[in-house]
C-alpha cells in the first residue's frame, strides 16, 4: 500500500516537473530576486551595489510616490465597486429574459474582447475637445462651452472609469449570470407565495445566493484596478500633469526614465505588499460572514 | 510488468527532457544577459563562430540597424537603406524599426542583454547618459576606415556629438521647433506682413508679437484659430524653451549640480507662452492640430520641421520659419537625430567598421531624408542641388545655427519628464507659473543630487 503510494507520487512528480521547472525559475525566482534588487542600486548595464533599506527611504519621501499611490487608491474607490454593481445590473436584465437577449448580451460582452489599445483609441476620439463625439453632440443640443473631459481634473477620472467599465463589464456581467442562473428558481416561488416583493427576493434570495461570485469578482477587480497602468498611459499619458499617473506608470517612469532600477524594484514590493494586503482583508471579511444556505440545481 | 516499466522510463525520459530544455533556455538567456562593455568581447557561440565564418569566406558582413522613425520619415529612411545594400552588395543590413514610444525602453534593454544592434539611431542629448551605461561606443578609432570626415559636418551640430573628446555619434540631422504660417488666411486679412528672411514680421518684443496676433484675432474669419499646437506633452515645453532660450539664460548652474529654472526670465517666457492660451489666441487640448491647419482653419501651427514635408504633400501654401525672437538672442528648441555605434554580444571589427561605414552613408547621403523637413547635418547635403530643390527650407534652416537642446545630462529623459507633466499646467491655466516653475525647480534640482 506504502509503496503503490510511494510509486503514485513519484509518477506524479514527474508529470509536474517540466512546469514546476518553468514556474519555479520565472514566476517564484523573480519574486526573490525582485526582493534583493530592492535592496541594491542597479545601474542601466544591470551592476548591483548593495546599499541596504535606501531605496525605501527615498521612496517614502518621494510625494509623487504617494501622489500615483493615492491615484491608485481613488481609480480602485471609484471604478471597482461601479463595475461590480453594473455588471450585476446588467446581468439581471439578460437574466430577465427580456426581448433582444441575444444582441444586448453580445453588445454588452463584446467591448471586452477589444484590445486595450483600440479601446482608449476610441475614447480619445469620444472624449477630445472642439471635435469629439460627445462635445459635438453638445454643442449641436444647445451648450456652447467646451468641456475638457480629459484635461479638466475634476472630470478626468470619471472619463476613465467610464472607458474602463465599457470594456470591462462584460466579463463580470458573464460571470454575475452564470451565478444568476445557479440559484434554485423554488427559492423565487417559494418566496413569491409567502407575499414577497421584488426588492424583498433580491436582497434575501439573489444577493446571498451571490455571495462568492461577488466576492470573486470584487476581489479580482479590486486587484486589476491596483495594476492601473495602460488605459491611464493611453488616454491620458497620467495628465493633466501627474494627476492620473498611477503606481504601476511611476514604476514604469522610475524603471525606463529615471534608470533608477533599484527604486521601481523597491516600489513593486511595495505594491505586491498592497495588493496582498488588500486580498488577505478581502478574503477574510468576505469568509466571515455565515454561509446562507442557498439551494443549487 | 515489463510494459509498464516501460512506460515509467518513456515518462521519466521525457519530463527531464522537458525540465532539461527550461533549463537550457534559462542558461542561455543568463548568458545573453551578461553585459557586454565597451571593448569587452563575450565569448562567441559556436553558431555565432560559423555565421561569422561563413561570412567572412563569401564576403558579406551582417550588420543589424535599429531605427525609431516611422510614418514619413521611416519610409525616407528605408528608401536610403535600400539603396545602400543594393549599392553594397559585400554588406547585408538587417532592419529594424522599433515605434518610437517604445524604442529607448528596447534599446537600453537589448543592448544592456548583448543583444541589441550594431548601429541605431536615437538623440544627441542621450550620448551621456549611454555613455555612462556602456551602451554607445567611440567612433573615431574606426573612422578613417570608414571614410568618415568630420570636416563635412556642421559643426555646431557635430559638437553635440562629441562627449569628453570622444566622437560618440555620427548625427544625421537636425530637428526644431518651427511655426507654420497659413498664407491665404494671412493674406485674407491683410496680416501677411513679411520681413526681410521672407518670414512674419511679428516685430521685435514680446508686446509686439502679442498685439500683431490679437489684431489678427479681430479680422480673423469666424470659425478659424489664430494659433493651434498641442497643449500637452512635448509641445508647450519646447515652444516655451525656444522662448527661454532667447533670455540667454541656460538651465543648468555653472556646475551642473543645479538649475536656475526658477528665475525671472523663465517666468517671464513661460508667462508669455501661458498668455496666449490665456488670452484665447491658441485653444488648449485641440488634438488635431496638424489636421485643424492643414483644414485652412487656422493662421498658425507650432509644430517643428519634421513636418514640413507633410504640409507640402498637402499642397499647402505655407510659410515655414523659426519661432520669433522676441528676447535678446535667436534661439529654438531642438536637437539632432544621430547614428551611434552599439556594442553587441559577437561583434567583429569589421562590423564595426561596416557600421560606421553605413552610417556615415547615410549621413552624407540624406537630400532623401530632408524630405522630411529635416535639416541635414552635412554641409555637402545642405549644397547639393538636390536639397535646394526642395524649397520651403530657406526660411527655418537658419535655426540650426542656434538651436538650443536640453543639457547634455544623465538623467536628460529625467527632466524632459519634468517639463512634459509641468509645463503644461501652466498652458491650460490648471497652475501658475509660479507653481509650475517651482515644482520644476524642486524635481529637477533632486534629479541632478
Amino acid at each position: 500500500m506504502v509503496t503503490k503510494k510511494y510509486k503514485n507520487l513519484k509518477v506524479a512528480i514527474l508529470f509536474l516537473l517540466p512546469f514546476m521547472t518553468v514556474y519555479l525559475l520565472f514566476m517564484v525566482y523573480p519574486i526573490f530576486k525582485g526582493f534583493y534588487t530592492s535592496l541594491c542600486d542597479v545601474k542601466l548595464d544591470f551592476t548591483q551595489v548593495f546599499i541596504g533599506v535606501d531605496n525605501y527611504k527615498t521612496i517614502l519621501n518621494d510625494k509623487y510616490f504617494w501622489q500615483s499611490m493615492t491615484n491608485t487608491f481613488i481609480y480602485v474607490a471609484i471604478n471597482t465597486p461601479v463595475l461590480v454593481i453594473t455588471g450585476l445590473i446588467f446581468a439581471m436584465l439578460l437574466n430577465a429574459k427580456l426581448r433582444g437577449n441575444v444582441i444586448f448580451r453580445t453588445a454588452f460582452f463584446l467591448p471586452y474582447v477589444l484590445s486595450i489599445s483600440v479601446v482608449a483609441y476610441i475614447w480619445k476620439f469620444i472624449l477630445q475637445p472642439y471635435s469629439g463625439l460627445i462635445n459635438t453632440i453638445l454643442h449641436r443640443m444647445g451648450m456652447p462651452e467646451e468641456i475638457m473631459w480629459l484635461q479638466n481634473e475634476k472630470l478626468v477620472w470619471g472619463s476613465i472609469v467610464a472607458m474602463t467599465v465599457w470594456s470591462g463589464v462584460g466579463f463580470n456581467m458573464i460571470m454575475f449570470l452564470a451565478g444568476l442562473q445557479e440559484i434554485d428558481e423554488n427559492l423565487y416561488e417559494a418566496a413569491e407565495i409567502d407575499g414577497a416583493g421584488t426588492f424583498a427576493k433580491f436582497i434575501h434570495i439573489t444577493l446571498p445566493g451571490l455571495k462568492n461570485i461577488t466576492l470573486m469578482i470584487t476581489m479580482m477587480q479590486t486587484i486589476a484596478s491596483m495594476k492601473l497602468f495602460s488605459h491611464t498611459f493611453l488616454l491620458t499619458k497620467g495628465g493633466p500633469g501627474t494627476k492620473t499617473r498611477s503606481i504601476v506608470h511611476y514604476i514604469y517612469v522610475k524603471a525606463f526614465t529615471e534608470n533608477k532600477l533599484g527604486v521601481s524594484t523597491a516600489m513593486s514590493v511595495i505594491l505586491l505588499i498592497v495588493m496582498l494586503s488588500f486580498a488577505v482583508v478581502q478574503y477574510r471579511v468576505g469568509s466571515g460572514h455565515e454561509d446562507v444556505e442557498r439551494g443549487t440545481k | 510488468m515489463k510494459r509498464e516499466q516501460l512506460k515509467k522510463v518513456a515518462v521519466l525520459t521525457a519530463a527531464v527532457i522537458l525540465s532539461f530544455e527550461a533549463l537550457t533556455g534559462c542558461g542561455a538567456a543568463d548568458a545573453a544577459k551578461e553585459p557586454v562593455k565597451g571593448e569587452d568581447k563575450a565569448e562567441k557561440t559556436v553558431e555565432k563562430e560559423v555565421e561569422e565564418k561563413e561570412s567572412a569566406e563569401g564576403g558579406t558582413v551582417e550588420i543589424t540597424f535599429w531605427s525609431h522613425f516611422g510614418g514619413d520619415d521611416g519610409k525616407y529612411l528605408n528608401n536610403m537603406v535600400e539603396e545602400y545594400q543594393s549599392s553594397h552588395p559585400e554588406v547585408r543590413i538587417e532592419h529594424l524599426e522599433v515605434t518610437n514610444e517604445d524604442y529607448y525602453t528596447k534599446f537600453k534593454t537589448g543592448i544592456a542583454s548583448g543583444e541589441g544592434p550594431d548601429v541605431s539611431t536615437g538623440d544627441a542629448n542621450r550620448l551621456v547618459e549611454f555613455k555612462e551605461a556602456g551602451l554607445v561606443e567611440d567612433m573615431e578609432p574606426y573612422a578613417e576606415a570608414a571614410g568618415v570626415d568630420w570636416e563635412s559636418y556642421n559643426q555646431n551640430v557635430l559638437n553635440t556629438c562629441i562627449v569628453d573628446g570622444a566622437h560618440l555619434a555620427i548625427p544625421l540631422s537636425s530637428y526644431v521647433t518651427i511655426m507654420f504660417a497659413n498664407k491665404a488666411l494671412l493674406e485674407e486679412a491683410d496680416m501677411l506682413r513679411l520681413n526681410e528672411a521672407g518670414v512674419i514680421d511679428f516685430g521685435n518684443t514680446p508686446e509686439e508679437f502679442i498685439a500683431y496676433l490679437e489684431e489678427y484675432e479681430e479680422k480673423k474669419p469666424d470659425d478659424t484659430y489664430t494659433i493651434v499646437g498641442g497643449t500637452t506633452m512635448d509641445d508647450p515645453y519646447r515652444f516655451w524653451w525656444s522662448l527661454y532660450g532667447q533670455t540667454g539664460e541656460r538651465l543648468l548652474s555653472e556646475d551642473g549640480l543645479s538649475t536656475n529654472i526658477n528665475s525671472e526670465n523663465s517666468k517671464k517666457s513661460l508667462k508669455l507662452a501661458a498668455s496666449l492660451t490665456e488670452k484665447g489666441l491658441w485653444p488648449a487640448n485641440i488634438e488635431n492640430s496638424d489636421q485643424v491647419f492643414l483644414a485652412n482653419k487656422a493662421a498658425f501651427y507650432v509644430s517643428g520641421n519634421w513636418w514640413v514635408g507633410a504640409a507640402a504633400e498637402a499642397g499647402m501654401d505655407f510659410i515655414a520659419m523659426p519661432v520669433p525672437q522676441v528676447y535678446d538672442e535667436p534661439s529654438a528648441w531642438g536637437g539632432t537625430h544621430v547614428f551611434y555605434l552599439n556594442p553587441r554580444q559577437g561583434q567583429t571589427e569589421e562590423q564595426k567598421i561596416e557600421a560606421v561605414k553605413f552610417a556615415n552613408w547615410l549621413a552624407t547621403n540624406s537630400a532623401e531624408w530632408a524630405k522630411g523637413g529635416h535639416i541635414p547635418a552635412n554641409t555637402g547635403v545642405i549644397e547639393s542641388e538636390e536639397y535646394k530643390s526642395l524649397g520651403h527650407r530657406e526660411t527655418y534652416e537658419m535655426v540650426n545655427a542656434y538651436m538650443l537642446d536640453l543639457p547634455a545630462v544623465d538623467n536628460v529623459n529625467a527632466i524632459v519628464e519634468v517639463f512634459r507633466n509641468n509645463i503644461p499646467l501652466a498652458f491650460n491655466g490648471a497652475s501658475s507659473v509660479e507653481n509650475v516653475l517651482a515644482d520644476c525647480e524642486q524635481e529637477i534640482n533632486a534629479l541632478l543630487q
